[in-house]
């Protein structure tokens, strides 16, 4: 094992494009009400609610007194394909991150990336003994982190459950958006390779 | 993730395990990723960022504008006080900001980046011109990028160099060093040193123990990889009198005054793990990181450096 070496990378993927088009507010200027109405991004929306129920991301309960609520809102993109169709219309449930206290909310929120010239140096050494090289990316990178905190969420909105108004999910995974997400992430994967019988790299991290 | 080894069963295996742990989206072959394209070719591996290009370009409205061959005008001369009508600062700073991303493939335009970034304070037209001019050049040069070969050598050589107060306003120098690995950059850099210096022995001087701290990282990492046994590695600079100061310790009148934490390399040198050569300053690679060059040198040197263009 000892001639391998991996990277974490902070969820680059198209996902990852929607985190940061989020923090850019570049995402699609379509307003939740008007996406409610159209069918395919509702499509979307249910969509991704599902993948969250599945993932086991949260729990409905009521808020204890002493807990605030955190906002989430809904995200909007058309995904395309590279002849310009439409792919998908993809809706993300996000957490409003800003909005979280530290001491509160969250605690550590440092996770690592790649160093580019170390990528750079393995690509080349890989090249020259002729080793092949895969990508492996992670689906919804971010869902998959197990928080610490006890963060909780409100309900998404146009998706509140009837009669439980006022209920909250408690999250026992990340959601896009929030503050420690990339660590709970990093965490995550860490102690996976580790298990596998990967080593860490101490120069670089 | 990237994944590489020399043992395809174990890498197999492993594959399975992420499998059965995450849900999976790509489980191919690199080819591109943190928006960087990897393009197999006969040779080895092309690094690029076409696309990425290609969508700077499109956003800072430049698809159309007029090609040009270097990226920085040889005259050039930005300065915090000249020309009064400044530009939209969100407009620069994201302009600046994107190239920067574009140098992880491209030491070429590393330089002319570095440059107008020491300009985000105040920048005014000239700036806007300076860093639009490094579009123009990318714009006919987007497909380039470092091409890594199969029958390359082992070798790896570190380059050092620095210009003299070429910043007219603080009289700081530009500090430069870029590490091969064959005949392929991987590693470089192009910053303005933190102190005035008073001789262009001693800006190089300081440029190289800048290099020196880069070269023992390098190293420990390749260590830590079990991929090198030798921990010497080699360092070409053109300045003699800069080879002179590290090899031979002695204060006179104008070396005295230089900061302890440069010594550095005088350090890693007598402990073995530096080797200072002197190179003729035309075949100074790292050239292309300290100054505006003409045409015929930059292209020159870019080639040097392991820089190729992507097919198709």
């Amino acid at each position: 094992m000892r001639n391998f070496e991996r990277f974490s990378d902070q969820a680059v993927t198209d996902e990852g494009d929607i985190v940061q088009s989020v923090m850019l507010a570049e995402a699609e200027p379509v307003s939740f009400e008007k996406a409610l109405k159209q069918n395919y991004w509702k499509k979307g929306m249910i969509e991704e609610l599902e993948s969250i129920e599945k993932n086991d991301t949260w729990r409905l309960v009521q808020l204890p007194t002493d807990k605030k609520c955190i906002d989430v809102k809904w995200v909007f993109k058309t995904k395309l394909k590279p002849d310009g169709q439409v792919a998908k219309y993809k809706a993300r449930l996000v957490a409003r991150g800003f909005l979280q206290k530290y001491g509160q909310d969250y605690y550590e929120i440092y996770a690592l990336v790649a160093r580019m010239e170390t990528i750079r140096l393995i690509v080349a050494i890989a090249v020259k003994n002729n080793w092949s090289m895969y990508q492996l990316d992670v689906k919804s990178t971010i869902l998959n982190g197990e928080l610490e905190e006890e963060v909780y969420v409100n309900q998404p909105p146009g998706f509140e459950i009837k009669g439980k108004e006022e209920y909250v999910y408690k999250l026992d995974k990340a959601l896009y958006g929030l503050k420690q997400a990339p660590r709970a992430w990093k965490k995550k994967i860490d102690s996976f390779l580790v298990q596998q019988g990967f080593l860490k790299c101490v120069t670089e991290h | 993730m990237i994944v590489t080894g020399n043992n395809e069963e174990e890498m197999k295996a492993f594959k399975k395990n992420m499998m059965k742990k995450f849900e999976m989206s790509n489980l191919d072959n690199l080819t591109y990723f943190l928006g960087i394209e990897f393009d197999m070719n006969s040779q080895g591996v092309l690094i690029h960022q076409r696309k990425y290009a290609q969508d700077v370009l499109k956003r800072f409205n430049m698809l159309n504008c007029k090609p040009i061959s270097t990226p920085v005008d040889t005259g050039v001369k930005l300065s915090l006080v000249n020309d009064v009508k400044e530009v939209n600062p969100t407009l620069f700073k994201q302009i600046v900001g994107s190239l920067r991303y574009l140098c992880h493939t491209r030491p070429d335009i590393a330089y002319g980046v570095g440059l107008v970034s020491r300009y985000m304070v105040k920048h005014t037209t000239s700036h806007l011109v300076a860093a639009k001019r490094i579009l123009r050049y990318v714009k006919d040069t987007r497909s380039y990028g470092i091409q890594y070969s199969k029958n390359q050598s082992d070798e790896l050589v570190g380059y050092s160099d620095s210009d003299w107060s070429g910043d007219k306003h603080d009289r700081k120098s530009t500090a430069a060093y870029l590490f091969m690995i064959g005949n392929a950059a991987f590693s470089w850099s192009s910053k303005k040193e933190l102190v005035v210096a008073l001789s262009s022995c001693e800006a190089s001087y300081i440029a190289t123990s800048m290099t020196a701290c880069q070269a023992q990282w390098i190293n420990m990492l390749l260590m830590e990889l079990q991929l090198v046994k030798d921990e010497k590695m080699e360092l070409r600079i053109d300045s003699k009198s800069a080879i002179d100061l590290e090899k031979h310790p002695v204060a006179h009148g104008r070396s005295k005054h230089i900061e302890t934490k440069f010594h550095f390399q005088r350090d890693q040198m007598n402990n073995g793990k530096l080797e200072v050569k002197h190179c003729k300053t035309d075949e100074q690679i790292v050239d292309l990181l300290t100054k505006p060059l003409k045409q015929s040198s930059f292209d020159y040197l870019k080639k040097k450096l392991g820089m190729a263009e992507a097919s198709n």
